[in-house]
């Protein structure tokens, strides 16, 4: 078996799982599932949520290690998926290590998340308003809300600003057009469910109980940086609505 | 009852369009979303029994958690597919914006109690994932190995 190809193969699969939102143990179990097929007597990954280091070695030759750091992470489950299927495949003795590494290569090579999911934002925050138990017209402005803030999110992820600021306009567009829907349409509307439930896609609720999982997992570290990570975003959503709520008072 | 139906529809599409956003494959979209849908309806029943916000979370996030094991060992798929779909209608979202948002308005009292509920929310529904992730290794501890 050619160790530095598997070698090579187990490391970008670690970095596409660490890089769609994986967790850190579950990255950590694939990649040491795929090392052991090779057989040798140390295989050894450590796993982070901002990188990993993997090292292969045996007394027949020269150890390998490898460090790999990840810049940034956004959910992508399909990915996850896919080298899932890859390493069980593998692991089964289904694909070669040629094959593997082909398959992983492909997934690599393939460009991010770059679609808008505009429908996705409209039915999650519309669907989140009637939920929370408000009113269907409430519901139809989160619906136009999520659509601006999606539009928002999307332009500012193109041009390539920081995370912090990307939330922090999504959420401001959020609170304009809530608050400006509101006054202008006619009807009565609950602000505040409207505010809520247009920020879901946005707000880190999934992160901060995913961070205590792992936390009670044992994974510390990782559930430390999981939960920092939580409270810097949603600090971003709140100065977001907060600018917009402050603006709307001045005027 | 309308209003009952609303919501679970309610948590249907927002949990259908989470699953949207998190690029879940095509074919799992109604399935998550029932899960969630479900788990929701779980919430909403147990409401009728009692106020307490952490056995509520619980409860619903256990009821996803197992849902979401059978789902994953039906389909071959892993079990986060229909997890964090499942969990959404009750992570504690609002709560995470409560507090930054009270403590950009310098609530400080508001602050402290939305920090302690978030942590509570988010601790039942991780215990509840837990304990369901406990009982399935428990129960079929072999067949995780061959598969």
């Amino acid at each position: 078996m050619d160790y530095k190809l598997l070698l090579d193969s187990v490391v970008m699969a670690g970095e596409i799982m660490l890089r769609s939102g994986a967790e850190t143990w579950r990255v950590e179990d694939t990649m040491l599932r795929m090392l052991r097929m090779s057989k040798l007597k140390t295989a050894q990954v450590f796993a982070m949520t901002t990188g990993f280091t993997v090292t292969l070695d045996d007394p027949s030759m020269d150890s390998l290690t490898v460090v790999r750091r990840i810049e940034t992470r956004s959910m992508n489950l399909e990915r996850v998926d896919q080298i899932n299927q890859i390493s069980r495949n593998f692991c089964c003795g289904d694909l070669t290590v040629e094959e593997m590494f082909r398959a992983v290569k492909k997934i690599y090579r393939e460009p991010g998340d770059r679609k808008a999911h505009l429908p996705g934002y409209m039915i999650l925050t519309a669907g989140f308003t009637l939920m929370l138990g408000a009113a269907v017209s409430d519901a139809a402005v989160a619906a136009i809300a999520g659509l601006i803030s999606g539009l928002g999110v999307w332009g500012c992820r193109k041009v390539g600003l920081h995370v912090f600021l990307v939330n922090a306009i999504g959420a401001f567009l959020i609170g304009v057009t809530a608050i400006l829907c509101t006054r202008m349409l006619p009807g009565n509307y609950e602000l505040h469910s409207i505010i809520i439930g247009s920020i879901m896609p946005l707000v880190p609720g999934v992160a901060i109980t995913n961070a205590v999982y792992d936390t009670l997992h044992g994974d510390y570290i990782s559930g430390a940086a999981r939960m920092l990570e939580a409270f810097v975003t949603a600090a971003a959503i709140g100065i977001g609505v907060g600018i917009s709520m402050a603006l709307f008072q001045l005027i | 009852m309308v209003g009952i139906i609303l919501q679970l529809i309610g948590a249907f599409s927002s949990t259908l369009g989470f699953c949207v956003l998190l690029n879940i494959p095509r074919r799992h979209w109604v399935c998550s979303a029932l899960v969630g849908t479900a788990a929701w309806g779980v919430y909403l029943a147990a409401g009728s029994f009692t106020d307490a916000v952490v056995t509520l979370n619980f409860l619903a996030a256990l009821t996803a958690a197992v849902l979401a094991q059978v789902l994953a060992r039906f389909f071959r798929a892993p079990v986060t597919m229909f997890l964090i779909p499942g969990i959404f209608p009750m992570v504690p979202g609002a709560g995470m914006y409560e507090i930054a948002y009270n403590a950009v308005q310098g609530n400080q009292q508001l602050v402290n109690y939305y920090i302690m509920q978030t942590l509570q929310i988010a601790g039942a529904i991780a215990v509840g994932i837990f304990l369901a992730d406990i009982v399935q290794r428990v129960i079929m501890p072999k067949s995780i190995k061959k598969s």
